[in-house]
């Protein structure tokens, strides 16, 4: 047996990944764990459900390997820093103390979370791990790859093939110039979060009309008929600051950033419609040239842009691929998985058999709870339920529920791995309700009513629906089509009065809860090999109403993560207006529980007492912080401080003696000290306040040298340097332009020795 | 013929060679095979590279009783295995594809048989072809300067042929430059037999691990032996029968694998069942492959230290104190050894690392490394490139044994980053940065109240 752990941790979307002989056993997401949003500590948690669900211990692992190349990462950094210097200091403080602390030393950082394993780390690059990830669970021999994100170490984007068991990656754009940061800027600029907002801006962009768009590639994006792109850096603030844009960015787009949760105005809707365009458009000219340059017939995308459905919905259509397969996880979350997968196949050599319809076994690669788990934890939580023996009647009952528009909570199997909820912690609704999608997205998620919802159909009954071919497979809800023409209503926008988002709540089709204002959809197929009992719902809403679409959400509420075990769950449905929670084969009624009467406890998520099991360790969050008081130092820690400061107050004491010539306040200090330690030693309960105390008041000493110390690192050693380099050395970042360029896309520098996949540069 | 086992069977005689891709080599073998009177009943080779080349050579010797066999495993140890599983004779002869039989090699080893019927293995002289006919001076071995060690030094890849000079040259370099300087072989031998490398008896296994050939006038006569040379031996059939086997955990062209069954053999049947024959001598060719193989002394070094440590530890330490200081004792000498023989001077300092590499893995894990032989193969293995081992060291091999290196220092790993990508100036920023982690760091433990105030 071969045990491949993948672990991608320390910039966002934390997870791990287990491939044991090739086969992916199981991959997660921290977040999912720890309850906390993008989560990026160190995936403590989800690497220990990977191994237990294999059933192994971290010392019987084969490999460990990690998603990205952190030398490389600090080079890129550095070198940023530089050609910016003495701008960024800001940013520098941010950078310092996590790479100090942690992100230098990821080799213990990363040994100190797998107790046992003693071999060496396996480092792959960031891009090579999405390739990998996109490649090797794809149901092709062979096919293009192309990957587009934000940034790894240097490469924002790459393409290449991947033939059998090899992925190569030939050419990539380079750092500063990054599809996804641009995308990312503009989400940072129109109010919503860089790196979770990126898909309200897809939300939004169809309302608008893309009049921006020329403005964007005129001055912002040099975008090649290629693909490849260079961004104008003076319009981004990402290089050297907080900021993602520049004012002169602000300048052109009218007006400064919107205040995150202010109003949403025209202009934000119409830049998102615009970037959108200017997106899909790079995506589909790099996809072209990508088939022109490696003549293959099927394209496997992955890295952060591939989340983006509307613009891989145009490359499925409109370019020139036969088929596209896109990895679900395709953030940084898969990039765990890419580099175990890459480790397996690449790099020991192990064949592969491509397989239909994918390896990624409908990406349902998280935690399951069992009947009985799940049955123990609803009576500890004192719930009303009802069993249900089997599938059939399980699903003819949740069909009737769903056919009377209850909102249903549906908990099934095994956890998606990857952004989009798959059927397995989802929540449902009828899609032919008018009011549905209203009703979700302010009882259920607590969310901007502008953003549409997914549909899940029968495989079998796409086409009817949405322009797709027949049984077309789309299991990962990556892809966006339009609705049917003949299943469209047309809406007047003259004679509605409703304006901007509004725009929404005219029904569009008879599926209007999944239906778009531009009569697109997110659509994700459902059949019965990868979904099983989710199919078998469907099926039976299909017997019920004729009708074999669902909306299909993630089961969460807003600013959290999707739920995991059936506690989250229940939780969840409590604090929202969710009618039905459905658990494994477990159906609970809001209505029927004891206190239903009450207004649902928002405020109060009820904590179910009972012999559920424990609550899962809540890890403190990485400390951004440069310094920190230690609250509770171990026993051990205490020992050391008491010897410490009994070897303090004699030094202290003898430098007044001896610098003061003061005997008097030498021997009163010595005195006090001396009575300090003694009672030190002799008082155990005291001795935490004496830390304490000592501590704090050492504090802002430390906070000034710190920083100190930080703003000479800074001017006195980085600037120098940068000013000195600069008149020497061409741009390191590339940030000039230069629209006469043919192409942005440069050669990658392949690498031969596969010692290298051992360093981490 | 009067040999006791002789009527028992109908095939006597079985020869063993297994043969990697060495199709000049092996014709030659084959060619003074075919000229033995009396020749062996039963020719057996076992390849372990392109069959169709092999199979070629086969075919010039159309009157030689001549099975061939396939051994996928790239592992001299292995291929003899395979050959012994199918050999039907009484005596098995086991030489290396690159040697030469004078016409009365069978008889000679038939006649030693019938002189010692307690005996159940021979061995003989390999005499180096490059040597001067005057093998008056008898044994070839001398030629190595006797420790048994020199001719572990060139052992051809699968056929496990040892001892050669790639030139070809009477009298090697090393010899020549020896005398050279004056140093007389017996004091040479001297100094080796007091790093306990090497042993004025002969044919015997030190308790260093190592083992001392016959030479000078020793090899010319007829001895008790405690080991047998793996590319001139034969041994009677119910060595095998009684479960002996080469050790196949030994990959590619193996070391001590035959020491290691001989001196088991030895333990078992006790004393004179295993002896020195001068008249089974043989000819010595060196290998085609020998300038290839030379291309990774390094896993060639790797290889002797670590298998002779893994034959030591199982067979000869026993839990002595003794043995352990023996062993410790005679492990400078194994190396000087190999720095003072080896060809080139610019790979001395590769075989020195490697040695030191080798010796740190085996600090590290006395016992893991007998008991985990997969690890320690890979670890042996590492960066012997394809042509070492026929081409079947795949980038994997080398992947998975790197694996088991230990971790790179941060300083070192820092070091290596600039070394690649030169860019010089980032280091003050490094160090720096590393610095102020280690002030972090203080500001975490029971330091923390003191070092700010300090400043």
């Amino acid at each position: 047996m071969s045990a491949i752990l993948g672990i991608s941790a320390f910039y966002h979307d934390s997870a791990a990944a287990l491939v044991v002989d090739g086969e992916i056993v199981a991959a997660a997401q921290e977040e999912r764990f720890s309850r906390r949003k993008h989560d990026d500590s160190f995936p403590a948690q989800a690497i220990r459900y990977c191994l237990d669900e294999a059933g192994i211990a971290p010392e019987e692992l084969d490999y460990v390997g990690f998603y990205e190349k952190p030398f490389l990462k600090l080079e890129r950094l550095l070198e940023t820093y530089l050609a910016t210097a003495p701008r960024g200091f800001r940013s520098f403080l941010e950078f310092a103390p996590l790479w100090a602390k942690r992100k230098l030393h990821l080799p213990r950082e990363i040994g100190r979370g797998l107790p046992g394993y003693r071999r060496q780390i396996v480092f792959a690059e960031h891009h090579e791990s999405h390739a990998a990830s996109a490649f090797f669970p794809s149901p092709f021999d062979e096919a293009a790859i192309l990957t587009l994100d934000g940034v790894g170490e240097w490469a924002t984007a790459t393409y290449g093939t991947g033939r059998g068991n090899r992925v190569e990656l030939a050419r990539e754009v380079r750092f500063p110039h990054s599809l996804g940061l641009l995308y990312s800027a503009f989400t940072w600029f129109t109010g919503f979060r860089v790196n979770s907002g990126e898909y309200k801006l897809m939300g939004l962009a169809p309302y608008g009309t893309p009049k921006y768009a020329d403005r964007i590639r005129e001055h912002l994006i040099d975008l090649k008929p290629d693909g490849s792109f260079r961004l104008d850096m003076s319009y981004f603030g990402y290089c050297h600051g907080l900021r993602m844009t520049s004012n002169r960015f602000h300048a052109l787009f009218g007006g400064p950033p919107r205040r995150p949760e202010s109003p949403i105005g025209q202009r934000e809707i119409d830049i998102a419609a615009s970037i959108q365009a200017v997106a899909e458009e790079a995506m589909l000219a790099a996809a072209r040239h990508v088939h022109a340059e490696t003549g293959m017939r099927n394209l496997v995308l992955a890295g952060g842009v591939a989340l983006n459905c509307v613009g891989n919905g145009r490359i499925l259509r409109e370019g020139p691929f036969d088929d596209v397969w896109i990895q679900p996880a395709a953030g940084d979350a898969g990039g765990a998985l890419g580099v175990a997968l890459l480790i397996w196949h690449q790099l020991l050599d192990r064949p592969r058999q491509a397989r239909t319809p994918d390896a990624q076994r409908g990406s349902l690669l998280g935690p399951r709870a069992a009947d009985d788990d799940v049955r123990a934890f609803l009576d500890g939580a004192g719930a009303v339920y009802e069993e249900y023996a089997d599938d059939a009647s399980l699903c003819e009952a949740v069909a009737g529920l769903l056919a009377d528009e209850q909102v249903v909570g549906w908990f099934q199997g095994r956890m998606e791995f990857g952004p989009r909820a798959l059927g397995a912690r989802s929540i449902l609704g009828d899609a032919r309700s008018p009011v549905m999608q209203s009703v979700l997205n302010r009882k259920i998620k607590f969310r901007e009513s502008f953003r549409p919802f997914a549909p899940s159909v029968l495989r079998e009954r796409v086409d009817e629906f949405f322009e797709m071919r027949p049984r077309s497979n789309s299991p990962y809800m990556l892809f966006v089509a339009p609705v049917r023409e003949s299943r469209r209503i047309a809406v007047d926008e003259t004679e509605t009065a409703a304006q901007g988002i509004e725009r929404l709540q005219a029904p569009r089709s008879d599926v209007p809860a999944v239906t778009h204002v531009d009569y697109s959809a997110r659509v994700q197929t459902v059949d019965a090999d990868q979904h099983g009992r989710y199919a078998a719902l469907l099926r039976a809403f299909e017997a019920k109403t004729g009708s074999p679409v669902l909306v299909n959400t993630s089961f969460n509420v807003r600013g959290e993560p999707i739920v995991c075990t059936p506690e989250d769950a229940w939780n969840c449905f409590l604090a929202t207006d969710m009618d039905v929670l459905v658990l494994e084969r477990f159906v609970i009624r809001k209505r029927a529980q004891p206190d239903a009467d009450d207004p649902p406890p928002e405020l109060s998520v009820r904590r179910p007492p009972g012999r559920h099991p424990p609550r899962r360790v809540q890890t403190r969050p990485a400390s951004k912080a440069l310094l920190e008081i230690n609250r509770n130092p171990s026993a051990r820690e205490l020992r050391w401080f008491g010897l410490l400061l009994a070897a303090f107050v004699a030094v202290a004491g003898g430098l007044v003696h001896w610098r003061l010539e003061a005997p008097e306040a030498a021997r009163m200090a010595w005195a006090a000290g001396a009575a300090l330690t003694v009672v030190y030693a002799a008082v155990r309960p005291w001795r935490r306040f004496v830390w304490l105390g000592l501590s704090h008041a050492a504090f802002p000493i430390g906070w000034i040298v710190s920083h100190l110390a930080l703003a000479a690192s800074y001017f006195l050693v980085l600037t120098p340097i940068g000013l000195a380099m600069r008149p020497f050395r061409r741009d390191p970042l590339a940030r000039a332009p230069d629209r006469s360029a043919a192409s942005h896309w440069t050669a990658r520098r392949p690498v031969h020795d596969v010692r290298r996949y051992f360093r981490q540069f | 013929m009067p040999f006791s086992c002789l009527y028992l069977s109908p095939v006597a005689t079985s020869l063993i060679v297994p043969t990697v891709d060495r199709v000049d080599d092996l014709a030659r073998c084959l060619a003074s095979v075919a000229r033995l009177r009396p020749g062996f009943d039963e020719v057996i080779v076992v390849g372990q590279g392109d069959e169709g080349r092999t199979r070629e050579v086969l075919a010039r010797f159309p009157d030689l009783p001549v099975t061939l066999l396939r051994s996928e495993a790239l592992s001299l140890p292995r291929a003899r295995n395979v050959g012994i599983e199918r050999a039907r004779g009484d005596c098995l002869f086991f030489v290396d594809d690159d040697t030469e039989l004078p016409p009365g090699y069978v008889a000679a080893a038939l006649d030693a048989f019938k002189r010692h019927p307690e005996a159940v293995g021979l061995t003989g002289t390999a005499v180096s072809a490059g040597a001067t006919a005057s093998a008056g001076e008898a044994s070839a071995r001398t030629e190595d300067a006797g420790p048994r060690t020199h001719h572990t030094g060139c052992a051809g890849v699968p056929s496990g042929c040892r001892r050669r000079r790639p030139e070809n040259a009477p009298r090697s370099g090393r010899v020549r430059r020896w005398a050279g300087i004056g140093v007389p072989e017996r004091l040479k031998h001297a100094l080796y037999a007091l790093l306990l490398v090497y042993s004025w008896r002969r044919n015997r296994v030190l308790r260093s691990g190592s083992a001392s050939f016959a030479h000078g006038a020793a090899a010319g006569q007829p001895h008790e032996a405690e080991w047998l040379h793996g590319c001139n031996c034969v041994y009677r059939r119910r060595v095998f029968d009684d479960g002996f086997r080469f050790d196949e955990d030994r990959l590619g062209w193996a070391r001590d694998e035959d020491v290691d069954l001989s001196y088991r053999v030895h333990k078992r049947y006790g004393r004179g069942s295993l002896r020195f024959e001068p008249a089974l001598s043989l000819t010595h060719h060196s290998g085609a492959d020998h300038a290839d193989r030379l291309e990774s002394p390094e896993a060639m070094i790797r290889m002797k230290v670590v298998y002779r440590y893994i034959f030591w530890r199982l067979e000869v330490y026993g839990g002595s104190p003794l043995n352990l200081l023996c062993y410790l004792w005679g492990q400078p000498g194994f190396v000087l050894f190999h720095l003072l023989n080896h060809l080139r001077a610019r790979r001395r300092w590769r075989i020195l690392r490697a040695a030191a590499s080798a010796y740190l893995y085996l600090l590290r894990r006395p016992r893991a490394a007998v008991e985990d032989r997969a690890a320690t193969n890979r670890f042996v293995l590492r960066g012997a490139g394809g042509r070492q081992r026929g081409g079947s060291l795949a980038p994997a091999e080398n992947f998975a044994a790197e694996a088991d290196r230990a971790r790179p220092s941060f300083l070192a790993e820092i070091w290596a980053f600039m070394a690649v990508n030169k860019k010089w100036w980032l280091l003050p920023i490094i160090v720096v940065l590393s610095l102020f982690g280690v002030l972090l760091w203080l500001s975490s433990t029971a330091v923390a109240p003191f070092i700010y105030p300090l400043f």
